[in-house]
């Protein structure tokens, strides 16, 4: 505990106000799997639009004894896991960790682990861009009537007018899914590596859009299913032969990364390595103590 | 590395571990959970129906409770009628919560202390197409919740195909009422089980429930 008194935040940094407004509204998210439900996104030492929604799930949910992960793009070492992570910890003086298995709530930018989660894991995503309508229509008002209707034809529209011009569908990431049969839900600029993963998993998955005001949930077990046609069918980004520079995995999402060496002609080259740096140190480790060990 | 945080107060304690067991009840329909005990709270009016005091379920009461501020609506019921928002278990709620007393159909929050208030369920405001997230949320208190001897088949998202669980000592209809508030989603009202012991079973709209 600190000595000055006016350095004293409340646990968790916001207000018990603030947190009770979170949760009502995080319990209407999981009734509504898929549906935005907005919430008064509050001002925090941390902009909107670097993580503030899934900062304040966060905060509303933790507890004394969990075990926090924050990882951006997979990476617990960059600089906005770091700071959330510092936050939170100063706040509320949990137990932080970079593995997955050990944490209880893992807050995420970007991606989801490579190791699989479990029931007793809730996964809090960061969400730039809340509505897949924005698209096809930027009005606010109309995309949720829309919503509301289950209006989604202009968003076929869409999805075929990417395949007539550009010869497949060319989303990359936020890729539309249909959550439960329901609601169109954009899926954050997880990869589509991620996508699948959403589709009957046993952790529960909160999405927080601080800059947008919106919470919505994917609860365990729930369809997800991705926007697609018979003759065009959703893919991910694996390439048959990929493989991680670092720890040799062929079966993870990657990321790439420019080496500069001068004896090459462009001065440099690409690397590629999992974007999950626990999981591909854990690998790394792992390769290492095999190859040691006597044949 | 230096924290610069209050310890949370007891209350505070309650509520954080009280949603997150709500959390998880309410993402995965059919698993029990166990209310902390509110030790905090002494006390708790008692209401009378027909000339006999009532008790009620403090982790129902409570656990309510947990969620209201000022923001919010409140109403309770007992016996299938709306109490009297003037009356001293209300306003002992507004006292220690400062939320604001309402009618039925207005309310966000209500606490039905027996199974025979569900008749009123059809009474409370289900959401709109547009906005079905301003619907109310009923935490109603029950007998008795187990595994063991199960009465209901639960169905929908959160569950791996289907969850058995046993609802006991509760009004032949009450399956009825319930499935009644759900039939037109995504309007609905989402309801929250409490037995006498604390055990909580969340059934959020989209949760399907057949007698076994």
């Amino acid at each position: 505990m600190s000595t000055t008194p006016e350095q004293l935040y409340n646990f968790g940094f916001i207000d018990e106000d603030s947190k009770r407004e979170v949760r009502r509204q995080i319990l209407k998210a999981i009734a509504l799997p898929g549906h935005q439900v907005p919430f008064a996104s509050r001002d925090l030492p941390i902009a909107r639009g670097w993580g503030t929604g899934g900062l304040q799930i966060t905060m509303a949910i933790i507890d004394a004894d969990d075990t926090l992960k924050v990882i951006d793009q997979g990476d617990d070492e960059s600089v906005n896991a770091v700071n959330l992570r510092r936050l939170l910890q100063r706040t509320t003086g949990v137990t932080t960790t970079v593995d997955t298995t050990a944490a209880s709530i893992i807050q995420t930018r970007h991606r989801i682990p490579e190791e699989p989660m479990r029931r007793d894991q809730i996964l809090v995503l960061q969400v730039p861009m809340v509505d897949p309508l924005r698209w096809v229509e930027p009005n606010l008002e109309r995309a949720t009537i829309m919503h509301g209707e289950s209006d989604y034809g202009r968003m076929w529209v869409y999805m075929y007018e990417s395949v007539v011009k550009a010869g497949d569908l060319r989303i990359a990431t936020q890729y539309p899914v249909i959550v439960a049969g329901r609601y169109m839900m954009d899926t954050t600029p997880i990869p589509r590596w991620d996508v699948m993963r959403l589709h009957n998993a046993e952790a529960l998955f909160l999405f927080g859009a601080g800059r947008e005001k919106r919470i919505y949930a994917v609860p365990p077990y729930t369809t997800i299913e991705p926007l697609q046609f018979e003759d065009f069918r959703f893919k991910t980004e694996f390439v048959a032969g990929q493989i991680c520079a670092r720890c040799g995995a062929q079966d993870t999402f990657l990321t790439s990364h420019f080496v500069v060496d001068s004896d090459h002609a462009d001065g440099g080259h690409w690397r590629s390595s999992c974007s999950d740096t626990s999981f591909c140190d854990k690998r790394v480790l792992v390769n290492a103590t095999t190859q040691e060990a006597p044949q | 590395m230096t924290t610069t945080f209050q310890p949370p107060s007891l209350f505070e304690t309650f509520c954080t571990a009280t949603f997150r067991v709500l959390l998880d009840c309410m993402a995965r329909p059919g698993t029990i959970g166990q209310i902390p005990e509110p030790s905090m709270f002494t006390n708790i009016p008692t209401i009378t129906i027909d000339q006999q005091p009532v008790i009620a379920n403090r982790f129902a009461l409570t656990s309510c409770l947990s969620l209201l501020d000022q923001e919010t609506r409140f109403a309770q019921a007992a016996n299938s009628s709306w109490i009297d928002p003037q009356s001293d278990i209300n306003r002992w709620v507004q006292l220690r919560s400062n939320c604001r007393l309402s009618d039925a159909p207005n309310a966000q929050f209500v606490y039905l202390w027996d199974s025979a208030s569900s008749a009123l369920l059809h009474e409370l405001n289900p959401g709109t197409l547009t906005f079905p997230e301003q619907s109310c949320t009923a935490f109603i208190a029950v007998p008795e919740i187990n595994h063991t001897e199960p009465t209901w088949r639960l169905q929908g998202p959160g569950i791996d195909g289907y969850c058995d669980v046993g609802v006991h000592g509760v009004v032949a209809d009450f399956v009825t009422h319930i499935n009644a508030t759900r039939a037109h989603f995504p309007l609905g009202i989402d309801i929250v089980c409490i037995d006498t012991h604390g055990k909580c079973l969340a059934l959020p709209r989209t949760c399907q429930i057949s007698l076994k």
